[in-house]
Order: C-alpha cells, then structure tokens, then sequence
C-alpha cells in the first residue's frame, strides 16, 4: 500500500466528546395555550384554569425569586426556558452542559386521574413536537415522559404510546402520591419500564392541597417544605426496597431527582441494620438494602448540598461511593440552579462519573456528539 | 485605581442599572432613586451574576413570634440565583457577616457617570 493517498472522507461532521450531562432541566411552553391545544378533549374545552399547568407558583409556598433564575428569562418574552435560542446560551454555552435531560413540571396532581393522564399525554406530545424535535436539531436534548401516578392503567397506556420513542429516555412519576412507590398497585409499571430499559424518574412537582401535608402537619414556611424534600424521596425509597421491588423487577432503575443525596448514607445504614437483625418481616429482601440503592437508584446532585466545613461532604460520602451514586443536574432555569462547578466538591476521582459517565452509563447515550452549531 | 466611563447620566434612569466591562471584571453600576451604588458581579456564592437579581428589602422579627417586619426596602440586592441578599451601599451580605462582595466608588463628573476601579 505504500504510495497509495488515502482518499479523503466527504466532509463528516465532527464528533465532540461528551463531558457534561444535566439530568434536569425544565423547559416550559411560551404560554398555557401552547400546551392547552395538545390537550385531549373534553379537558381541552372543558374550562380548566392555566393553574393546572403551572409547574412551580403556588399559592402555598413561594420559592425565592418566584422560583426561577432572575437572568434566565429570555429577551423575546415567555416563562423562563421557553426560548429554545436563550435557553441554550445559558445552558450549552455559559454552563457548557453537552446533553440536558428535560423533565417538564407542567402536570400537577390534580383531582381527577384521567384529567391528570390528559395533561401528562398533551405535555409528552409538546415535548415531543418542540424540545425534542424543532428545538432538537442539535440532539442534545432528551426527556422524560409523564404519565399519572395515581392510575397504573392510565400510565401504562401512554408509555406503551411511546414505547421505542429515541428522546423519552425515562419515565416520571410524580412523588405527591398517596400511596407509597413500593407497592404493588406500581408493579405493572415498573414491569413495563423494566422490559423497555428506561428508567423511573421521581421529581418533585408540586401540587396545591393535602399533598403538601407533612406527617406532623401543614408547614409555614417554603424553606420547611424544601428542606423536607428529601423525606418525600425517603419514603419512596425505604418502600421501594422493603417491599421487594428491586427483587421482582432486577432490571428497575429508579432516579431521585431534586431531592438532596447525603440523607441516603445514614437512612441505608438504618435499613441494613434492621435488614441483617430482623429480615424476616420482608423475606421478599435478599440483600442487603444498601446494596438495591447502589445497583437500583442513582440521585442528583442538586440542590448540592454545602456543609460550612467542605470536607465533611467528602468524609460522609467515602463510606458510600459518591462516584457510583450521584449524577449531576443543575435544575435550570429555577432558582436553586447548581453551575457545574459545584462539583468541585467531590474528590478528583469522582468528578468525571458523577458529571458524565454514571448518566451516559444511566440512560444509555452515545458518548460522543455531532458538533452542530447552536443557532 | 482607574477611572472607568459608565455612560452619560441621562441614560441610567432611576431605578435602572448598567452592567459594564472593566478589564475583564463585570461591575454593576446602579441608580436608585437619587443614590448610585456600583458593585462586582460576581456574586461571592457561587459566582451568579449578581448585578441581574432584584432591588428589595428584607424581613426582620418584632416582638411577638409571627411580627415580622418589612425593612431596607431599595437598599438590597437580591442575586438572581439562590436568592442570597447582599446591601447595595456595602456590599455587606445580609445573612452571613463574613460574605462580602466588593463595592466601587462612583463619580458624577460633566454629566457623565465614572466608576472607580
Ligand atoms: S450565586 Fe448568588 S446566591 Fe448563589
């Protein structure tokens, strides 16, 4: 071969290695209607309130700055996140995030479970339509569909709607529930989710009413209502394990997004604890309950969490590889938005797998990009 | 120190403010009813740019257990991110004595506005 030129390629678009992937991103429609028209009837003419929509206000607790970053609204108008173009300036180009994961808030639990599958079917058909195709050119954004947690038929239907769909990568349930997310009425879910490889999302999206009851009553302030989060994710979680799931669905994988991390490490020594003394009340457990959260369930970053003394974070996570469990989000565009740096925090070793490899490993994404110009 | 042009004082209307470039440094210049403040954008948390937060005031207790007070309202800057409250003549955080971000001295001179950096 030697003397032979090597005929050069048609022009390929280059590939970029990926290093950062945000699991949680919240794109919202430039206004109700924009999403009201994907509604099905009779919820579309029905007249419900844009309320219904509404991911963060609430007229209970209101989170600092209403909820959003101040400098995240774009100059064209619209709720923050709504304007593709602006959107990905703050998010690909200042944050330099190569793959964000939207979880769109825009169904709160409502009354009526198939009024809530509505809202669900109307805002995956949105997402699909604008942020996962018109505002996709780029391929870097993928989604998260919604379904109803309140009504297991309802919620199989629309996966099974999507089922093989290339950007709804996992599935969202949300954690105001009334039933805890170990049992069984669940179960046909997770056996759907398990067969088709994506994973359960759980996210906290808000909802007027008794859902926001804490167990020892109604909270007055929104900081005791953020700072409490992570014992909604508690709850779902030590049910998750005590009732066998991870036993019966061994391909389960349950994400915990928006809910805190370090909580994880004294709530699993609890766990094994009572596991290894007493099993027998839950014999459907075969193993350690530490060891269903490392194989079964990863968590976000954010909120980060900032012990006055940094190397306490490092210290707490050594006795539970922070490597293995945490995937990084910076919850753009709201308000307790967590820049990449942040990680920062973690030990050298961890950094690449908690803001890249654990989410490309996660949800099964190419670890490499086309570079495509933004606008 | 140097002196920086910000632009002329007509065109920053009260209650209005100017982000510039300093060297490379992001400064917040602000007119707030008949007083100036400048400050870095920067905010000492995590680095949000500070200067886009809102202008508003913050909550004191009074006497009795939900007596709240509304105070310093116009004199705090509020960053756009988590919310963290910082005094727009001092830079003094609100909540955390040991957090400051750094102020600039501002000139009024032929009808423009300079700071000083
Ligand atoms: S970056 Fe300003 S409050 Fe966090």
């Amino acid at each position: 071969m030697s003397g032979t030129q090597v005929l050069e390629q048609p022009a390929e678009r280059q590939m970029i290695e990926v290093s950062i992937v945000d699991i949680d991103v919240h794109p919202s429609p430039r206004s109700p209607d924009e999403l009201r028209s994907y509604v099905p009837d009779p919820w579309r003419t029905t007249n419900w309130s844009n309320e219904v929509f509404n991911a963060i206000g609430s007229p209970v607790y209101e989170a600092p700055n209403k909820a959003q970053r101040r400098d995240s609204y774009s100059p064209v108008g619209g709720p923050p996140c709504s304007d593709p173009v602006f959107s990905a300036k703050q998010l690909f180009g200042e944050a330099g995030v190569d793959y964000g994961i939207l979880i769109p808030l825009t169904v709160r639990p409502t009354a009526n479970p198939a009024h809530e599958a509505a809202v669900c079917a109307a805002t995956n058909m949105w997402l699909k339509d604008t942020w996962l195709s018109k505002y996709n050119k780029h391929g870097r954004y993928y989604g998260a569909l919604r379904v109803s947690s309140r009504d297991t038929d309802l919620a199989v239907r629309e996966i099974e709607k999507w089922a093989g769909d290339e950007h709804f990568i996992e599935v969202m349930l949300n954690p105001y529930t009334d039933t805890p997310a170990g049992q069984s009425r669940y179960h046909p879910i997770y056996e759907l989710v398990s067969r088709l490889g994506l994973p359960i999302v759980l996210h906290a999206n808000r909802s007027p009413g008794m859902r926001l009851l804490s167990p020892v009553g109604f909270s007055s302030y929104f900081f005791e209502h953020h700072s409490l989060y992570s014992m909604m994710y508690a709850d779902h979680l030590v049910s998750l394990v005590f009732e066998g799931v991870f036993e019966k669905f061994p391909n389960l994988k349950v994400t915990l997004v928006e809910g805190g991390f370090s909580w994880v490490v004294p709530l699993a020594w609890r766990m094994d604890k009572l596991w290894e003394e007493i099993g027998s009340e839950v014999p459907n457990v075969k193993r350690r309950p530490s060891e269903y959260i490392r194989d079964h369930v990863r968590l976000s970053t954010q909120p980060i969490e900032e012990p006055p003394n940094r190397r306490d974070l490092v210290d707490l996570w050594d006795l539970m590889d922070p490597g293995q469990l945490l995937m990084f989000a910076t919850d753009y565009p709201h308000w307790d938005y967590d820049a990449p740096r942040e990680i920062g925090r973690f030990p050298r070793e961890a950094r690449q797998r908690i803001l890249r490899d654990n989410a490309l490993d996660w949800y099964n994404l190419p670890s490499t990009r086309p570079d495509v110009p933004l606008a | 120190m140097k002196r920086h042009l910000v632009g002329p004082v007509e065109e920053l209307l009260p209650g209005n403010r100017s982000v510039i470039d300093v060297e490379g440094r992001k400064v917040g210049v602000f007119r707030i009813e008949s007083r100036y403040y400048a400050l870095s954008n920067v905010c000492p948390h995590a680095g949000g740019p500070l200067c886009f937060g809102d202008i508003t005031g913050t909550t004191v207790v009074g006497e009795e257990h939900y007596d709240l007070e509304w105070v310093d309202s116009g004199k705090i800057l509020r960053c756009p991110w988590h919310a963290w409250e910082f005094y727009l003549a001092t830079g003094q955080s609100v909540g955390d004595s040991r957090m400051k971000v750094p102020t600039y001295n501002v000139v009024l001179e032929d009808g423009n506005i300079y700071v000083e950096v």
